[in-house]
This record gives structure tokens, C-alpha cells and sequence, in this order.
């Protein structure tokens, strides 16, 4: 009988140590994890397009519009159409080669103008959101170009399993960026409203 | 490769149909824009009949595509030795998986093999084991087409990505905008609604040929059958009308006897010389008659003749059928006395010869040489005419028993043939549809006798 409170005690240290070594890794991953801003990022116009000219773009246009976010979805917006009209630029990463076939460009082409534009964004000092639709919606080119935006991104918003390899909670951890993963697309509405005023 | 491929063309012809797929890709480049197109325009007015619009294009694009693939890849393995095996059902997964990384390969972010892999299976299952052997060319490809344009719903059918459907770029976006539209329940459903009844169709569609072929297959086998009986029914005529001719000839010889009997009570009742020339006379020819007789009721009965009396016996019984036919007759002098059975050599010689003068009947310059020469050790009899000829399709059918390109029995070249056969000769037919035939008969020395 002696024994039992002995044995109960390893188990519950054991317990105890592997929480404790769980909420160790929490701490070392949270800080970048969020349901959304804790404070926006940009006022009110925000400029929307596609990183490889899938249709993912207009489609989150549409759910800014719902939350009615002033955004303009522009194609092939380059760095030098942007200006101090606009205070956020929503990059969405989604590859189509029909439409890249079809817009009369390709995946080079298109990594050129995100560079361009998101250093040009830097510069103007708006906002950069990356965002990514899902598991569905990677691909080696808009993961390239993920890692190609980064170091100039100021929030991520993956949607469902998208983050499923880690790829882009490693980005917020190297770059020190805020990131938010939602269950599905209708989700992203809050941590989208949450980046504009 | 020859130990597995029993029709190189069937194979050559599957890999050509299949690399149409490729053409039709390249065809199809920019219509599969206009799918994009749709789908922009279902995000900008948030419509999601126009989103299902868009999915119905692409798959009608997707089937159009992968149709030659399919409907090539089974044509391929029917030209193997095995069409049935495990090593069909091999090469035909193989071409496939050529021809779409190949399409693939042209049309980058179209990758996506769940909808292949349940068109492969439906096909093996319906086409190489169901309709094995009983499938023609637009059979596969009507089986085909409902396969695909059912199957390739399933790859917009949000409700099935999580096991790999629909991987590709064009129906991730559909998905995506139907997720977007909060319409993923309905575009479940309708890809299930377009899937659920081509699957059926198609298993239908394949009842319906298997029933078909099973129909035409029954009904040969009895064209077969009346063929069969046909040849039975003329067989058995002719059996019969021999019988009854046999019975009527040896019927003749009962009144023949009575003549000669009596005309040999005849030639004793007096001493008057002119009768008894005439008694002589009538003796002759009963005993003549009865010799011809017996030719015609004992095939073996053989008696020795000239060449020209055979012919001159031959000319004796032609009836020309009109004024315009002509007869050249041309016989080698010398040639040596024959040892045959007359009457019937001669009958065979005049159905030759009567077949002649009716396909020269309706020429205003008919001709007909008959000749008889010697050759090596043989003795040929020739019938030749300048009349209609035989088709070449006829030719082939001449010797069949009852077969006749006019209105007679068809029983004449067979009788030919049998007793040139039974005189150890040869017979030949070569002719030019429209032109003439010709009629060699060869008797051979053994039979001559010199």
C-alpha cells in the first residue's frame, strides 16, 4: 500500500515535466501566433494582388469589400504605381499558370514585380500582409516567393492547413512577423478587419 | 516484343489516338482561359450558377482532353496476345501515365490523378472485363466520354480534396470561390447530381452493347445455320433428283429389253432381206441405247472414243439461244481415242458450254471457242466466252453446291467437276467480270488411250 502514493507521485512528476516541457515550446512559438492584430496596421486603402495570378486574389478583394476595406485589386501592380494613396498592400499567394498563360506573364516575371513592389512598399512605409488560402493553394513557386516576401511582410494570415509543413510559421520566427492561421476562408474576416482601422 | 504484340497496327494506331490528346491540349489552351475567365466573373457578381458554369466547361475541356488518351490506350492493348491479362491492364496504365505527364507536362499546374486512376478502373472494369471482345471503336469511345465527363466532376467536388481530388490549379480555384460563395454544399452536390448518373449511363450504355453484340452474334450464328441448312437442303435435292433420274434411266432398259425381244421374233417370222436389214438396224441401236445406258448408270463404265466423235457427239446437243451466237470449234487433228465414259463426259461438256451460251444470250457479238488439244500427257478441253463474266466475289462460291449467278439449279459445274474428277482430270474457271470466262478441262494421259 506503501507503494501506490510513490508510483502516483512518478507519474504525476512525470506529467507535470512533460507539460512543463509543452508549455516551454508554447512560449518559444506564441509570441508570433495571434487571433489577429492587437492594433492595425494600416488607416483605411489598401491595394490587393495576386503573387503568381491566381484567382485567390480577388477573392479576398471581395472579402475586404464585405468588411469594407477601400482596396483596389490591381493585377500586376509594379512598386512605382504605388503611393501615399494607399497604407496597405495585400499580398495574396495563390499560382495560376493559365492565368499567368493568359495575363502574358510567368513566374519570373512575377517574383520580379513582388520583390519590386514590396521594397517599394517598405519604402513608402505600407503596410504588407501575405496571405495564403490554404494547403491547396501552395506550390514550390508561391512558396519561393513567400520566402521572397518575407523580410518585407508585417503580417501573415494562413488559412487551414496551408502552414501544414511549418513553412510559414518558420518565416514569422525569422522574421520576427505576427502570424495568424484560421480554420477557413469565411475566418479570415477578423484577422483581416483587424489590419486596417 | 513479337511474343507479346499479335496486331502491330492496333498498337501503332493506339499510340497514334492517344498522342491526339496532345493536340487537342494545345487546341484547347485558350478555352481553358475562358474557364477563368468565369471564374473571375462568379467572385465579381458572387453568383455561384456562374461558378458552376465555369465547372462544367472545365470538365467538358478536362474530358475532351483525356479522351484520346483512354479510348488509345485500350485500342493499344487489343493488338496484344493477351487482351484480357494483368500485362493489358499494365500497358494500358502505363500509356496513360505517358500521355498525361506528357499533357501535364505542356499544361503546368494541371496535375491530378484521382480522376485517371476511376476512369482506368471503370474502363478495366467495363471494357476489359465486361465488354471483352464485344467492344468496336465508337462503343469505347461513347463509353469513355460519359466516364469522363462524370469522373472529372469529382474533381471539383470539394467534399473529396481531402483524399486528393481536384489537386490542380483550375479546380482548386473553383473550390476556393465556392468556399468564398459558402456554395462548397452545393457544388457537392451537383458534381455528385453529374457523377452518379454518367457513372450509370455509361454501365447502361455498356448493357446495352453487350445485349447488342449478343443480338448480332445470335443472329449471325443463324444466317450460319440457314447457310448450313441450305446447303444440306440442296445437297439432299440433288441426291434425290439423282435417285429418281437413276430409277427413270433403268426404268428405259424394261421397254428396251421387250424391243429387242420383239424384234428378234421379228427377224424370224421372215426371210425378207429388207426387213431383216431393218431388224439388224433396230437391234444396233437398242443395243447402242443400251450401252448409253448403262454410261449413265455405272460411272465406271468406259468405253474407248475419238476426241472428234466426243465433240461431234458434244455439237449434236448444243441449242444456240439465239442467231447472233457464234461456235468455233477447233480440234487437233490426231489426237488419240480416249477411254471415257461418254454420255457423261459429254453432259459434263455441254453444261460448260450451255453456261456459256447464256452469258452470251444478250450480246449482239456473243462467241464461243471450244477446243480440245493435246498438252504433255493431257488432253485439254476449252470453253471460252466473251460474255458477262463471273464477279470475283462469285468465283470464290462457284464449286458450292447450289450456288448459281442465274436462275438454274447451281447444280451443273458441280456435276462438272465430279466427273472430270472421277475421269482423274482437272478443272479450272478464270474469268473477268464482264469480259468472258473461260473453262479448262484436263484429262490426264492415264486415262488416254493411245
Amino acid at each position: 500500500m506503501r507503494r501506490i502514493p510513490k508510483l502516483t507521485m512518478l507519474i504525476m512528476i512525470i506529467i507535470v515535466t512533460l507539460l512543463s516541457a509543452c508549455a516551454a515550446q508554447d512560449t518559444k512559438v506564441n509570441p508570433y501566433f495571434v487571433p489577429h492584430l492587437p492594433r492595425p496596421l494600416a488607416h483605411e486603402r489598401a491595394v490587393i494582388t495576386s503573387a503568381g495570378q491566381g484567382a485567390e486574389g480577388l477573392v479576398i478583394s471581395k472579402i475586404a469589400s464585405q468588411l469594407n476595406i477601400k482596396n483596389r485589386f490591381w493585377r500586376k501592380v509594379r512598386g512605382k504605381d504605388l503611393s501615399d494613396r494607399y497604407d496597405g498592400l495585400i499580398i495574396v499567394l495563390g499560382l495560376s499558370y493559365q492565368n499567368m498563360e493568359r495575363l502574358k506573364t510567368n513566374t519570373a516575371d512575377e517574383k520580379k514585380r513582388l520583390a519590386a513592389l514590396a521594397k517599394g512598399a517598405k519604402e513608402l512605409g505600407i503596410a504588407v500582409v501575405m496571405i495564403n488560402a490554404g494547403k491547396l493553394y501552395r506550390h514550390s513557386e508561391t512558396d519561393i516567393m513567400a520566402q521572397l516576401l518575407a523580410p518585407y511582410t508585417d503580417y501573415i494570415i494562413v488559412v487551414g492547413e496551408g502552414n501544414y509543413d511549418g513553412l510559414f510559421s518558420q518565416l514569422a520566427f525569422q522574421e520576427d512577423i505576427p502570424i495568424t492561421i484560421v480554420k477557413d476562408l469565411q475566418k479570415i474576416k477578423t484577422p483581416l478587419n483587424s489590419v486596417f482601422r | 516484343m513479337n511474343e507479346f504484340i499479335a496486331d502491330k497496327e492496333k498498337v501503332i494506331q493506339g499510340f497514334f489516338i492517344a498522342f491526339l490528346s496532345v493536340l487537342i491540349q494545345q487546341l484547347l489552351e485558350t478555352s481553358y482561359w475562358q474557364v477563368y475567365v468565369k471564374i473571375e466573373e462568379s467572385i465579381t457578381l458572387e453568383d455561384s450558377g456562374t461558378l458552376i458554369l465555369a465547372a462544367a466547361v472545365l470538365v467538358a475541356l478536362n474530358s475532351a482532353k483525356a479522351l484520346p488518351i483512354f479510348v488509345g490506350a485500350f485500342r493499344a492493348i487489343e493488338g496484344l496476345k493477351k487482351t484480357g491479362g494483368i500485362g493489358a491492364a499494365l500497358m494500358a496504365a502505363l500509356m496513360i501515365i505517358v500521355f498525361y505527364s506528357i499533357i501535364y507536362g505542356l499544361q503546368p499546374g494541371q496535375w491530378n490523378w484521382g480522376v485517371p486512376l476511376v476512369v482506368f478502373l471503370f474502363g478495366i472494369i467495363l471494357l476489359l472485363i465486361w465488354g471483352r471482345g464485344v467492344l468496336k471503336g465508337w462503343h469505347k469511345i461513347i463509353i469513355f466520354s460519359q466516364l469522363l465527363m462524370g469522373s472529372y466532376w469529382l474533381a471539383i467536388t470539394p467534399g473529396l480534396t481531402f483524399i486528393g481530388f481536384g489537386q490542380d490549379e483550375t479546380s482548386s480555384s473553383i473550390k476556393l470561390v465556392a468556399q468564398y460563395l459558402e456554395a462548397d454544399s452545393a457544388l457537392n452536390f451537383f458534381s455528385f447530381a453529374f457523377f452518379a448518373p454518367m457513372l450509370i449511363i455509361a454501365i447502361i450504355t455498356m448493357g446495352l452493347i453487350d445485349n447488342y453484340s449478343k443480338i448480332i452474334k445470335h443472329i449471325n450464328a443463324g444466317k450460319e445455320q440457314e447457310k448450313q441448312m441450305r446447303k444440306v437442303r440442296v445437297a439432299a435435292a440433288q441426291a434425290r433428283v439423282l435417285e429418281e433420274l437413276h430409277a427413270l434411266v433403268h426404268d428405259l432398259k424394261t421397254p428396251l429389253t421387250t424391243i429387242q425381244g420383239l424384234s428378234s421374233l421379228l427377224g424370224m417370222t421372215g426371210s425378207n432381206d429388207k426387213r431383216q436389214a431393218y431388224v439388224a438396224k433396230i437391234e444396233n441401236s437398242v443395243e447402242n441405247m443400251n450401252g448409253m445406258i448403262s454410261e449413265i448408270l455405272y460411272e465406271d463404265v468406259r468405253k474407248p472414243i475419238t476426241v472428234n466423235s466426243l465433240i461431234n457427239y458434244v455439237r449434236a446437243q448444243i441449242i444456240p439461244e439465239n442467231l447472233n451466237q457464234k461456235f468455233y470449234f477447233q480440234v487437233q487433228e490426231d489426237l488419240p481415242e480416249i477411254n471415257v465414259n461418254k454420255v457423261r463426259l459429254a453432259r459434263a461438256l455441254v453444261n460448260v458450254i450451255e453456261n456459256a451460251i447464256r452469258a452470251t444470250e444478250n450480246k449482239p457479238d456473243g462467241e464461243i471457242y471450244i477446243t480440245a488439244q493435246e498438252k504433255g500427257s493431257s488432253i485439254i478441253f476449252t470453253v471460252e466466252d466473251n460474255g458477262v463474266g463471273i464477279s470475283k466475289d462469285d468465283i470464290e462460291r462457284i464449286w458450292e453446291p447450289g450456288f448459281s449467278s442465274s436462275l438454274s439449279s447451281g447444280l451443273g459445274l458441280t456435276f462438272v467437276r465430279k466427273v472430270i474428277e472421277n475421269h482423274g482430270g482437272e478443272i479450272d474457271i478464270t474469268s473477268e467480270f464482264g469480259k468472258g470466262a473461260k473453262v479448262t478441262m484436263s484429262l490426264p494421259r492415264g486415262q488416254v488411250k493411245a
